[in-house]
C-alpha cells in the first residue's frame, strides 16, 4: 500500500501510458497529439479517460486469445508495407520454424495470458491421451497448492488473494475434463476466470520475486541506484494491464518451474530465441515484438 | 453479475466487520451490493481534523480486477481532487491491482488528504496554494471541514424535506 505522495512515482498520473502494452501506448500518444493547447490537469485527465476508452475498444475488437493462424499469413501483412525489409526476413525464419501462432490481446497482459493459455492447453492435449492423471498435472497442482503459504509469507492478505489462488486450483482440477475448445473459451470468457488467473500469475511472479529479493535486487535497480524489491513489484508486477520484462518472465517460470522460449522479431532479418532458463526444453514458445507477446506453435505441434 | 465479483464485496465487507480501519466506515446500499456509501474522517492532527466526508464507491463486474469509480461527494479542497470529487491517485488508475480491497482504497484516499502530490494537481489552486501560502491552504481546509458538518445535517431524515 502505497499512500499518494511519499515519492514522484506514485499518485501522478502522468505514467498512465506505462500500463498499455507497446501499440496501446501508440494509439494513445498518436489521439494525444493534438491536446498541445490544454492545461495539464486538462491533458492528465483526458490520458485516464483515453487509456480507458482504449483498452475498453480493445477488449470489444480483439479476443483475449485468438484462433490458431499460419504465421506468414498472420504477420506478413501486417509488416507488407514496412520499409524495414528485416521483418519480412524474420517472419520467413519463423514460417520455417513454427506452423501456427495466436495473437494475444493487447491489454498489458499479453506475456502472462499467451503463457498460461499454451500451458494450459499443452496440459489438456496431453492429458486426453492418457486414462490417469499424467505426473505434470499432479507436479503443477502440488506447486499452485504450495504457492499459497509462499503468497501469505511474503505479506499476502489472505481474504485478498484466496479467490484467486481457489479459482486457479479449480481451473486446474477441471484439466481432464476438458477439450482444448472448452478450454479456449473458458481462457476467452469476459465473465469468467480468465483475467482472475492471469493476474494470479502476476501475483505469482511477484511472490517469487519477494521471496528472492537478493537474487533479484540487482536487476530491479531504481532511478536512485537502490533496488526496492517491494516497490518493484508493488508498480510492475501486482498491477492489471502492467506490461511484463523479464525479471517477471523468469520468477513465474521459477515459481510454477515451467520454462518458456521467447522468440524476438525485430528488423535485424534475425529472430532471436532465448529460453528462460537456459537449457531447457520449453512447449511453451512465444513470440515477442517490441511491447507484445503472442504465441507460437512448433512445427510438430 | 458475476459471482466472484459478489464473493468479493461480502469479503471486503466481512474485512471491514472484522478488522476496521481507524478513521473510515463504509457499507454497501441496501438494494445493489455494487454501489457503497463510505465516509473518512479527518485525519486527527491536521487541518482536516475533525471533518466527516462521503464518498461513493461503485464497483463493477469486473472488480476486483478492475478499480471501482470512487468520488467525494462531499465538496472538498485537495490538490488530487477534482471539482466534482473524482480523486486523482494511482492505485485507483494506473497502479490498479486487485490486492486492495476497500478498506485499502479508503485508507490510501485518508493518507492523501493530509498527505497531498501537488506535483500531480487536479485542482490547480489548491495545488498553488498548498506550495506557495499553506496558511491559506489550512484555512480553505477549515472550511470544507466545516461544511462538512453542515452537509451532514442536511442528509438526515430529520431535515430531510417532506414529499
Amino acid at each position: 500500500m502505497n499512500p499518494a505522495g511519499d515519492d514522484s512515482a506514485t499518485t501522478t498520473t502522468t505514467t498512465t501510458t506505462e500500463a498499455a502494452d507497446g501499440d496501446l501506448q501508440r494509439a494513445l500518444e498518436a489521439s494525444l497529439r493534438d491536446v498541445g493547447t490544454m492545461s495539464a490537469q486538462e491533458q492528465d485527465r483526458l490520458t485516464i479517460d483515453q487509456l480507458n476508452d482504449i483498452v475498453a475498444t480493445i477488449a470489444q475488437e480483439q479476443p483475449m486469445v485468438g484462433a490458431k493462424v499460419g504465421i506468414s499469413e498472420a504477420l506478413a501483412a501486417e509488416y507488407a508495407e514496412n520499409p524495414m525489409k528485416g521483418f519480412a526476413l524474420g517472419i520467413d525464419i519463423l514460417n520455417a520454424k513454427y506452423s501456427a501462432m495466436r495473437r494475444v490481446r493487447k491489454d498489458g497482459n499479453c506475456f502472462y495470458r499467451g503463457f498460461l493459455y499454451r500451458y494450459l492447453e499443452a496440459l489438456v492435449l496431453a492429458q486426453q491421451q492418457q486414462p490417469t492423471t499424467i505426473p505434470e498435472l499432479v507436479r503443477i497442482r502440488e506447486v499452485v497448492k504450495g504457492s499459497k503459504k509462499k503468497l501469505l509469507d511474503v505479506g499476502y492478505d489472505e481474504s485478498a488473494m484466496d479467490m484467486f489462488w481457489e479459482m486457479f486450483a479449480e481451473l486446474l482440477d477441471q484439466v481432464p475434463s476438458l477439450t482444448p475448445d472448452a478450454l479456449h473459451l473458458k481462457l476467452n470468457d469476459e465473465q469468467g476466470v480468465s483475467n482472475h488467473v492471469v493476474w494470479f500469475c502476476r501475483a505469482l511472479s511477484a511472490t517469487q520475486i519477494k521471496l528472492n529479493a537478493d537474487r533479484f535486487a540487482p536487476f530491479i535497480m531504481g532511478e536512485d541506484g537502490l533496488a526496492d524489491v517491494d516497490k518493484f513489484c508493488r508498480t510492475e508486477v501486482e498491477p492489471v494491464n502492467h506490461e511484463c520484462e523479464q525479471v517477471q518472465i523468469i520468477a513465474l517460470t521459477e515459481m510454477l518451474q515451467v520454462p518458456v522460449t521467447i522468440e524476438y522479431l525485430d528488423a535485424s532479418g534475425h529472430p532471436s530465441s532465448i529460453v528462460f532458463p537456459e537449457g531447457a526444453h520449453p512447449t511453451v514458445k512465444l513470440l515477442y515484438r517490441p511491447g507484445h507477446y503472442d504465441i507460437l506453435y512448433d512445427t510438430t505441434d | 453479475m458475476s459471482s466472484a465479483a459478489r464473493r468479493r464485496l461480502v469479503r471486503d465487507f466481512r474485512r471491514l466487520q472484522s478488522d476496521p480501519p481507524s478513521g473510515v466506515t463504509a457499507a454497501p446500499l441496501d438494494s445493489n451490493i455494487l454501489v457503497w456509501q463510505a465516509v473518512i474522517f479527518g485525519p486527527d492532527d491536521t487541518p482536516w481534523e475533525g471533518g466527516t466526508f462521503k464518498l461513493e464507491l461503485s464497483f463493477t463486474e469486473d472488480y476486483p480486477n478492475k478499480a471501482p469509480s470512487v468520488r467525494f461527494v462531499t465538496r472538498i479542497f485537495h490538490p488530487n481532487i477534482y471539482n466534482d470529487g473524482q480523486i486523482c491517485l494511482d492505485i485507483l488508475q494506473n497502479q490498479w491491482s486487485p490486492i486492495y480491497d476497500i478498506s485499502a482504497i479508503l485508507t490510501s484516499i485518508q493518507s492523501l488528504l493530509s498527505d497531498p502530490n501537488p506535483a500531480s494537481p487536479a485542482n490547480s489552486e489548491a495545488s498553488r496554494l498548498y506550495c506557495e501560502n499553506r496558511r491559506e491552504y489550512n484555512r480553505r481546509v477549515r472550511e470544507v471541514v466545516e461544511q462538512s458538518w453542515l452537509d451532514e445535517e442536511d442528509t438526515t431524515p430529520a431535515a430531510a424535506p417532506a414529499p
